[in-house]
């Protein structure tokens, strides 16, 4: 089985959230990017099939920022395949963008799954695992932890997350796009030198992306950091202060007796 | 023109979800005298459903044997084949592991946009505008919609404190059948899995100390659960954690973890992203400790502390051991 993975930058939530004086988007130079930690389960979920029903292992991505080290990381893991897509454009694009790019490309890749983060923290006007999956029109179950060969040939089994830590064991007929939350297992460790390594080895194909993008399917008035409307009182002082407040409170409202 | 405002019902475990009830509030906050508000139903009503469906004008229960099982694509494309896009202005949806599935893809379906992660609807004049919440609740962003058909999929908590208008009639009621060809059979539901119990159950507990990424390590749970020991309390964190394998998933609190209302929830080295404040916001008090004094779970704590949680802990339970022994 041939399984595409789509890997994505978003923002670093980490570090401060910088808006543009215009608040109409991120300052996307003032940002750091790190690899959406959905699609990094992505991955693993991947190799997790390699391993285990010797799938062959395709890594997509957009050329935007440092996307190459995430692709290295990805080679050292042992994918077998990676590309990459232009992207000559000032911010990453958006879920419709990907979701129209890979639409177009997966075809021409002969893989029947695609697996990719069910979500990025930068989504609000779309969502490109499910919107793949329609353009597409293949199979689609989302907030997956976890696939598994099905007994039937040409399906798989999904395991979708429900409250409760419940799972709803779903049977997807191939071909299929998977949005996975969390992998099987958590993503594997792999050593810098490792990593170093691919860098020297590994090539990727280039595939040529949209020159001319679309307007987005509605109107982005303002981008802003979140006001607080609601706020803690904050303890103030020393560890040693702040915990003797603590604990004062704590007996004030009967929770330590 | 007169326009509908569908809401497709969530049903999970035999009862409707708070949050097709928020979905149903936004409808109606959001819909002018001459617009319908329907609420489509996937199989029997369940019983105590309809308090939340007396906010509807029409409710539409879809039958035939399979439909009420939680299959999102094949939801998703009865819910385009019966509703006509032209007539219908939004499609509100909950933001939820079965939302998430079906929203997109009825936008996907009839090319119209998705607005996700909204957390405010308002009409100002003609045109819908929405508000999301994204970057684990630390932006925001004003989208006007428009008057174009379109998709939302609402936050849990957004709209459940909200008050409306009762309606002063019964919904009309409505059965529709649907064949076994209109039921797309690509994705099969096959059976529901429990977790696994012999842990502690940490929507009992009274007290919770959470940890969520600043725990760094596997190795540093073991402070917290000193902390834990010394407060009569258990352990729990947010999804980072328990995606790592630190924790099992039973001690996860959050939209897909548990739904947890203790006494005292301590969370520590926790952000405060949407999915995870839906789980323990009910929380009788809450203290909040993170080295980023922006974090927004300040926002929903009733104390918090900018600081290292790794001096803190200590701290804290040195004078909590004072405190006992001076008791």
């Amino acid at each position: 089985m041939n399984v595409l993975v789509v890997v994505r930058l978003v923002p670093d939530l980490v570090e401060p959230l910088v808006v543009t004086p215009q608040e109409d988007n991120l300052d996307w130079e003032e940002t750091a990017l790190v690899l959406n930690e959905s699609d990094d389960h992505a991955l693993e979920e991947a190799l997790l099939l390699k391993e285990k029903y010797q799938a062959r292992v395709t890594v997509v991505a957009f050329d935007f920022g440092e996307i190459d080290q995430v692709l290295y990381m990805a080679a050292a893991k042992g994918v077998d395949r990676i590309i990459k897509i232009s992207w000559p454009h000032r911010e990453p694009p958006n879920s419709l963008e990907i979701a129209e790019t890979l639409a177009q490309l997966v075809p021409t890749l002969k893989v029947e799954l695609v697996v990719m983060g069910c979500q990025s923290p930068t989504e609000f006007l779309g969502m490109a695992a499910p919107q793949l999956a329609a353009a597409l029109d293949w199979s689609y179950v989302g907030v997956v932890r976890g696939l598994e060969a099905s007994e039937h040939p040409e399906a798989w089994k999904a395991y979708k997350e429900y409250p409760g830590a419940v799972l709803a064991e779903m049977e997807v007929q191939l071909p299929a796009v998977v949005g996975i939350l969390t992998a099987s297992q958590p993503p594997r460790y792999v050593p810098v030198s490792r990593i170093r390594a691919a860098a020297q080895q590994t090539r990727f194909e280039m595939v040529e992306g949209p020159r001319e993008l679309k307007e987005p399917s509605a109107a982005i008035r303002r981008v802003y950091l979140t006001p607080a409307t609601a706020h803690a009182t904050m303890l103030r002082g020393s560890e040693e202060e702040v915990a003797r407040q603590l604990v004062e409170i704590l007996l004030e409202k009967g929770i330590l007796k | 023109m007169s326009r509908r405002i569908a809401v497709p019902v969530e049903v999970y475990r035999g009862q409707i979800t708070d949050l097709t009830r928020e979905c149903l509030i936004a409808a109606r906050l959001v819909a002018r005298d001459e617009d319908e508000v329907v609420a489509y139903v996937f199989g029997e009503i369940p019983d105590h459903g309809n308090s939340a469906l007396q906010l509807a004008d029409r409710v539409v229960t879809l039958e035939n044997g399979q439909v009420s099982q939680p299959v999102a694509l094949a939801q998703a494309k009865l819910l385009c084949s019966k509703l006509d896009r032209k007539d219908t202005e939004l499609v509100l949806v909950g933001s939820s592991s079965w939302g998430l599935d079906v929203g997109p893809l009825v936008a996907a379906f009839w090319g119209v946009p998705l607005v996700a992660n909204c957390q405010g609807l308002e009409r100002r004049q003609a045109s819908l505008w929405a508000t999301c919440r994204i970057c684990a609740g630390k932006l925001l962003v004003d989208v006007e919609v428009g008057a174009q058909t379109a998709v939302v999929l609402l936050l849990p908590g957004s709209f459940l404190r909200k008050e409306v208008t009762p309606r002063a009639t019964q919904p009309v009621m409505e059965k529709e059948s649907v064949s076994s060809q209109e039921w797309d059979a690509r994705v099969r539901f096959q059976r529901w899995i429990e977790p696994q119990r012999e842990d502690v159950d940490i929507t009992q507990a009274e007290i919770l100390v959470a940890v969520g990424r600043g725990i760094e390590r596997q190795e540093n749970l073991e402070v917290a659960e000193e902390l834990a020991e010394v407060l009569g309390g258990v352990v729990c964190g947010s999804r980072p954690v328990v995606d790592q394998g630190w924790l099992p998933p039973t001690r996860q609190v959050g939209k897909s973890g548990m739904i947890v209302k203790p006494k005292l929830y301590l969370a520590m080295g926790i952000s405060g992203a949407p999915e995870h404040v839906e789980g323990m916001k009910d929380a009788e008090l809450i203290v909040a400790i993170n080295r980023d004094e922006r974090a927004p779970i300040f926002h929903v704590a009733h104390y918090g502390i900018v600081a290292d949680l790794f001096d803190v802990i200590p701290a804290l339970k040195e004078a909590l051991v004072a405190r006992r022994q001076e008791a």
